[in-house]
């Protein structure tokens, strides 16, 4: 059905209100900006808007430029009591920032200004609406980065990186946004604005911080953030092996870890994917390589990579030299195979990463492997890495690439397969999410991961800081 | 329905369900913030259309027109290395749109130029007779661009042409038809390409030279795709000269800091990038300093002609200008007319040159 510019149903009386308070040009009704806004990167998302569907369609869309601005719509939303949806780059892959209800998408990119860094602290306070990519461009040319590089650091924003607790690719070293944020600044769903004390550490009752980390926007508004910052790394090396199991690899991993050496890369393949991406390496059928990518001050890279050689050589690995890292530093940041999947009519393809603790990563990866491959059926493709590890484990990152029978069972295949991978995961004491987020896509297994207790008083704490629900309802299965 | 899906069904598609990662190095997205003009979203409003999904508007056909099509998204693009680009689909789209009767009023007029002067500028010309070529020396073509926006440095490219001594020829053409092509009027883009190479067939064997990467990206990647090949060589004339850097002069030393910004066509379009920085380096005492982005990944100086938004135009302009300034430069240079014009616009204080233009004031 051909649909027309305007939208007939927006509500006149709050678009003036919102264009009082921001500006005619920051806010839209228009029928295209909706559509557009109707997916982030949640694949279910993306077939569905390809086919012009406008489930998620917000009903309005705005620019705003400031603090006070976001502030000022927060209010208006309250007075109308109509949900507000945060958004950065759209980015998030579990449909975080689709708007489930409608209502007002805020639409965070205009503030994206570094509003100071402190050299001698070694942080950055930034507006959050500003893109990964541009920021560590910012950076750089002043001879810093944060060292958070997700997949995603083109395409998102530092708003979304907190409000997912996203990890980047270099986070055995710099850590995840977790250890990266110092303060934040937040609107809350009445209007107040929250600053917390940009310090290195405080003992003043829980965390605030804490609470709008992987909050998703549920609880308020994420604005600026204070974020550590290193100084551009001055030596890099890497180096790669070839383990004749999954499960080897995961050991040689523990073993640098717990000598205390943090590579900022650590990468391991399963099988599948090994052959997948290293084909031209001749490797035999069931080795799994390992990367390390090793980053930072000259003496510092020298004895972490001699060291980790040295660890690596006890488990009588292949070496395989440099080729590996440098084919994946080049490529780093491509999920061209995801996407290439998603334009098949029937197909659907996803990366669900969860954890665990070493003593069973290697066989909830065995575990999960087997049930994905079991629901994706006899057309699908599973196989996995883990790519960011911690003084007591590390995530498992799997991918899989399915195809229906028809466009209405697309749907239907996808949450099989994450029902079988996310049981498989808590069953064997694993986590539903590494670093993802939980979204829109994943809610329905929040009860299983924080118990009926702990689930029960996730929704409290939401009750009471947002009582009319209206901070992007429907997500972390809220 | 048009033929777009049909012609370029699996671009479209690539672009349509592609996780963005060309979203920070889409000029429009980072000076606006607006997600409708990331290429994803622009793409799957073309295949909507194409399908009858979605209406054929002026909002639609605004959107299109955003897309500098300066190749700085393939930077980052996921699938670059299979040859993805987006131009032919986006060209095409607008192309639909001109002929629905769509295009917005800026595009429109600049078409309406186009027609009543044979340049997008609206400079009314009587063109000179082509100067044929003595010694097999090098034709210098330029078309209005360099005339109405860098007529300094195409005198200065007469001049230093002389210097190396090749008895430069002379060709003065209304339009190339590139920027007609990029947007969407097909018909007045082969008409000026017709009369180009026509007027190019009638002149001496010899190299095509140009001060402008524009008019160079036409003549050598475009013509042979519109069956217009020239046959002949077509270079930059920072090509040119830094093969012939022993019969240029001596320059001045300039005690100056410079920065060098690349223009997308130059670049990324026919990947010169050491040339122009080879000729500078012969300056003595100037101290050239890079900015955040360079050489193929140089961020955008702006539109070329018909953008629908002056308001998002100033604002890539502004971005580049600023970043350029930050290295501490006390001048710009660059070496294209659009460049230059657009550096000039932004009004920040830091003098803009040409590359040609700079080197003759150092004589």
């Amino acid at each position: 059905m051909s649909q027309s510019e305007s939208h007939p149903s927006a509500d006149k009386a709050l678009l003036d209100e919102l264009i009082a308070v921001l500006a005619p040009e920051r806010v839209s009704c228009n029928d295209l900006d909706r559509l557009a806004y109707a997916r982030d990167t949640f694949p279910l998302a993306i077939k569905g808007v390809a086919q012009g569907d406008r489930t998620y369609q917000p009903d309005v869309i705005v620019w705003p430029e400031t603090r006070e601005e976001v502030a000022a719509v927060i209010r208006l939303a309250a007075s109308h009591g109509i949900p507000v949806v945060p958004y950065g780059g759209g980015s998030g892959i579990v449909g975080g920032a689709l708007s489930v209800q409608g209502g007002i998408l805020l639409d965070l990119k205009k503030m994206n200004r570094i509003l100071a860094l402190d050299s001698l602290s070694l942080t950055v306070t930034v507006q959050s609406g500003a893109l990964g990519g541009v920021l560590e461009d910012q950076l750089g040319a002043q001879g810093y980065t944060i060292g958070h590089y997700p997949q995603s650091i083109y395409s998102s924003t530092v708003g979304g990186w907190i409000a997912h607790r996203g990890i980047g690719t270099f986070s055995t070293r710099y850590g995840k946004m977790d250890d990266i944020v110092v303060s934040l600044e937040v609107v809350l769903p009445d209007g107040q604005i929250m600053t917390t004390r940009s310090v290195p550490q405080s003992a003043a009752g829980p965390d605030l911080n804490r609470l709008f980390l992987g909050a998703e926007g549920t609880l308020g508004v994420v604005t600026a953030a204070t974020l550590k910052l290193h100084p551009l790394p001055e030596a890099r090396t890497h180096m790669a092996f070839a383990f004749s199991s999954f499960a080897d690899g995961v050991e040689c991993v523990r073993r640098v870890i717990h000598r205390d050496y943090r590579p900022a890369v650590v990468r391991l393949y399963d099988p599948v994917e090994t052959q997948a991406q290293f084909s031209s390496l001749g490797l035999e059928p069931g080795q799994a390589v390992l990367l390390f990518v090793v980053e930072g001050y000259p003496e510092l890279v020298d004895l972490t990579a001699r060291s980790v050689r040295e660890i690596a050589r006890g488990l009588k690995p292949r070496d395989l030299g440099t080729a590996v890292g440098d084919y994946w530093l080049a490529n780093r940041f491509s999920t061209a195979s995801l996407c290439k999947t998603l334009t098949k009519p029937y197909g659907v393809a996803d990366a669900l990463e969860v954890a665990n603790v070493w003593s069973r990563l290697a066989q909830t990866y065995t575990a999960m492997k087997e049930q994905m491959e079991a629901a994706a059926g006899p057309n699908g493709q599973v196989y996995g890495h883990c790519s960011h590890f911690y003084h007591t484990g590390g995530n498992l990152y799997m991918i899989f690439h399915a195809e229906a029978d028809s466009v209405e069972e697309v749907s239907d295949i996808y949450y099989r397969i994450l029902d079988a991978a996310f049981k498989t995961s808590m069953g064997n004491g694993g986590t539903l999410t590494h670093h993802h987020g939980v979204g829109l896509g994943k809610g329905r297994w929040m009860p299983q991961e924080l118990g009926d207790a702990g689930f029960g008083l996730l929704q409290r704490v939401k009750r009471a800081v947002d009582p009319t629900n209206i901070m992007n309802p429907g997500k972390l299965g809220l | 329905m048009s033929d777009l899906i049909k012609t370029h069904g699996l671009e479209l598609d690539r672009c349509a369900f592609c996780h963005d990662q060309c979203m920070s190095a889409t000029p429009e997205v980072v000076a606006t913030g607006d997600q409708t003009l990331v290429v994803s979203r622009v793409a799957n409003f073309i295949r909507l259309a194409d399908q009858g999904r979605l209406d054929w508007t002026e909002g639609l056909a605004k959107r299109l027109f955003y897309g500098l099509n300066d190749g700085l998204q393939y930077e980052y693009c996921l699938v670059k290395k299979e040859g993805h680009r987006i131009e032919p689909f986006l060209r095409a789209a607008r192309a639909e749109a001109v002929r629905r009767g769509l295009a917005p009023a800026a595009v429109a007029a600049a078409a309406a130029r186009v027609r009543d002067t044979g340049n997008v500028f609206g400079c009314l010309e009587t063109l000179p007779e082509p100067v044929a070529p003595s010694r097999g020396g090098p034709i210098l073509v330029h078309d209005a661009a360099s005339r109405a926006l860098t007529p300094d440095a195409l005198a200065a490219a007469r001049l230093l042409l002389q210097d190396v001594g090749d008895g430069p020829g002379e060709l003065a053409i209304a339009s190339c038809g590139m920027v007609e092509f990029d947007l969407g009027y097909v018909d007045l883009s082969q008409a000026a390409a017709h009369h180009v190479h026509a007027a190019l067939a009638a002149l001496p064997e010899g190299p095509v030279v140009t001060g402008d990467p524009v008019l160079a990206y036409a003549l050598r990647v475009m013509y042979p795709q519109w069956g217009l090949p020239l046959n002949r060589q077509v270079l930059h004339l920072s090509e040119y000269l830094v093969d012939r850097t022993d019969l240029l002069p001596t320059f001045r030393p300039r005690n100056e800091v410079a920065t060098f910004h690349d223009p997308a066509a130059l670049s990324r379009g026919l990947g010169i990038v050491d040339a122009p920085r080879a000729l500078l380096a012969r300056v003595s005492g100037l101290t050239l300093v890079e900015p955040v982005s360079s050489g193929a990944a140089a961020g955008s100086d702006g539109p070329l002609a018909g953008y629908p938004d002056p308001a998002v135009a100033s604002a890539i302009r502004h971005a580049r200008f600023n970043e350029l300034v930050s290295t501490g430069a006390s001048l710009i240079i660059t070496s294209s007319p659009y460049s230059k014009a657009n550096l000039e616009a932004a009004d920040g204080g830091t003098p803009v040159f040409d590359l040609i233009e700079f080197l003759q004031s150092a004589r």
